[in-house]
């Protein structure tokens, strides 16, 4: 299904819930999975993203719109004119809005991210983790995570023994 | 993404991407999700990029630049154990530590352990980069009392790299500082050092004034920092792309450029005044292709 619009390249992407995307070609390649798709001529047809639901999908498919290097896929704000490091500081706080989500969209992205292979968008999605993982006390990051402890007391004794230097 | 375990999803991510996130955590951060669970404490015994430095141990309200005799000793030891726990805890070869860096202070017989820890992993497991930062504990230059200090910090870093040949021998970046050698020191350093990429060299020498002759086959990287150094020789440094040289005392000719053929980033800067010798750029730099040459001169007299 691939088209041309104004000169562009047209990608189909579709999820499994059945929803199709049309992007730009060059936004697509964003992701190096489907890049690699592209340039191995598996692409003809629509391509199928499997296990990305349609709303994560339409996400990702708006970070690759607004960070494809190239002018024009994001209107105004990308043109020759403006200075890299102007466009460099617009992207970041368009980045801390972006990932203004929930934690299990946020973990949703983090895994289309990796599967997709866009590796701004995993360094993006991974930082709230990292951050909480640094600087929070155990029982916290064990909520945000969600991980069931399940160490036997005895086993989880020695655990902590072993990684005791790490609590100091 | 709609299956699964919905009380726990970022656990239902794979390995790969759990284990690049703990890989951007320092090793004690890291260390603390093996308490989380069987899975987590696995996931911690993949770390591809393990540093590990004393500093990570020092209690938040403590600067890093006061740090007092005692809580040195202490977050060594910790630095010690440290290196030693997160290495015991990999299955042998199975997964690749890309980065094994340790920062330590010469303080009783820890850097030997951490060199003994280091070297068996060396020889355990897949190891590509090896990197030591070694501390003397005076940051800075101005908070060395006397001369004799840097000759006795030398002495301690010369036991420590007699003990332990065969990891010198892999490292693949050094920082040394506040260090007077003797005589055939850096030299016999950089003879052992074979795979050495990096080498950081901060106040440095083998005597007030004395010249540092550098050969290495492999060393791409050199930054000589406020080392009272008459002159650096260059002699033979074929992989040699960057050159960072920060202050030098004011004899003639303080750089000699030999066999430098890759060379391609030089950084100079140093506080010089009218009294001083004048520094030749011209001279030195004629026979190289530098493509990037910065310049700090807070002089009277350039040319």
């Amino acid at each position: 299904m691939a088209t041309r619009e104004a000169g562009k390249k047209m990608i189909m992407l579709k999820s499994p819930d059945g929803m199709e995307f049309e992007v730009e070609e060059a936004v697509a390649m964003e992701s190096q999975t489907i890049r690699k798709m592209i340039e191995d001529d598996c692409a003809d047809t629509a391509i199928l993203i499997p296990n990305i639901n349609s709303k994560i999908l339409s996400r990702v498919i708006e970070y690759c719109n607004k960070h494809v290097p190239t002018t024009g896929a994001t209107g105004a704000a990308a043109s020759d004119t403006v200075a890299p490091a102007a466009l460099a500081e617009d992207l970041k706080i368009w980045d801390a809005e972006f990932i203004k989500v929930n934690r299990a969209t946020r973990f949703n992205l983090i895994q289309a991210a990796s599967y997709l292979n866009i590796k701004g968008l995993l360094d993006l999605t991974s930082q709230t983790t990292i951050d909480t993982i640094s600087d929070n006390s155990l029982e916290e990051i064990r909520s945000f995570l969600s991980t069931k402890n399940d160490y036997l007391p005895e086993e989880e004794q020695t655990i902590r023994r072993e990684n005791q230097w790490a609590f100091q | 993404m709609q299956k699964g375990n919905k009380d726990d999803r970022l656990s239902a991510l794979p390995d790969d991407i759990l284990v690049n996130i703990l890989d951007r955590l320092n090793v004690p951060q890291a260390a603390r999700t093996s308490i989380l669970s069987r899975r987590w404490s696995q996931l911690c015994a993949k770390l591809s990029r393990l540093i590990i430095s004393a500093l990570d141990f020092l209690p938040e309200d403590v600067s890093h630049t006061n740090i007092s005799v005692d809580e040195v000793v202490k977050i060594n030891a910790a630095a010690a154990e440290a290196t030693e726990s997160v290495l015991a805890r990999r299955n042998p070869g199975e997964h690749t530590i890309h980065l094994l860096s340790t920062t330590f202070y010469l303080r009783d017989d820890v850097p030997i352990f951490i060199g003994n820890a280091v070297g068996h992993a060396m020889s355990t497991h897949l190891v590509e980069n090896v990197e030591f930062s070694i501390r003397t504990g005076k940051d800075h230059v101005a908070e060395i009392e006397s001369d004799d200090e840097l000759v006795t910090w030398a002495r301690e870093f010369m036991l420590f790299f007699d003990a332990c040949p065969n990891v010198f021998g892999g490292l693949t970046s050094l920082d040394l500082g506040n260090l007077r050698f003797g005589e055939s020191g850096i030299s016999s350093v950089l003879t052992t050092c074979k795979r050495l990429k990096h080498l950081h060299l901060y106040s440095c020498d083998s005597g007030d004034g004395s010249t540092l002759q550098v050969e290495h086959a492999n060393l791409s990287v050199l930054c000589i920092v406020n080392c009272r150094l008459a002159q650096v020789k260059l002699n033979w440094l074929p992989q040699l792309t960057q050159l960072a040289f920060d202050g030098w005392i004011d004899f003639q000719d303080p750089l000699v450029l030999g066999h430098v053929p890759l060379l391609e980033a030089v950084c100079l800067t140093n506080v010089g005044l009218s009294f001083n010798k004048m520094v030749k750029l011209s001279t030195f730099l004629s026979s190289t292709s530098v493509r990037d040459l910065k310049l700090g001169f807070c002089s009277e007299m350039v040319s």
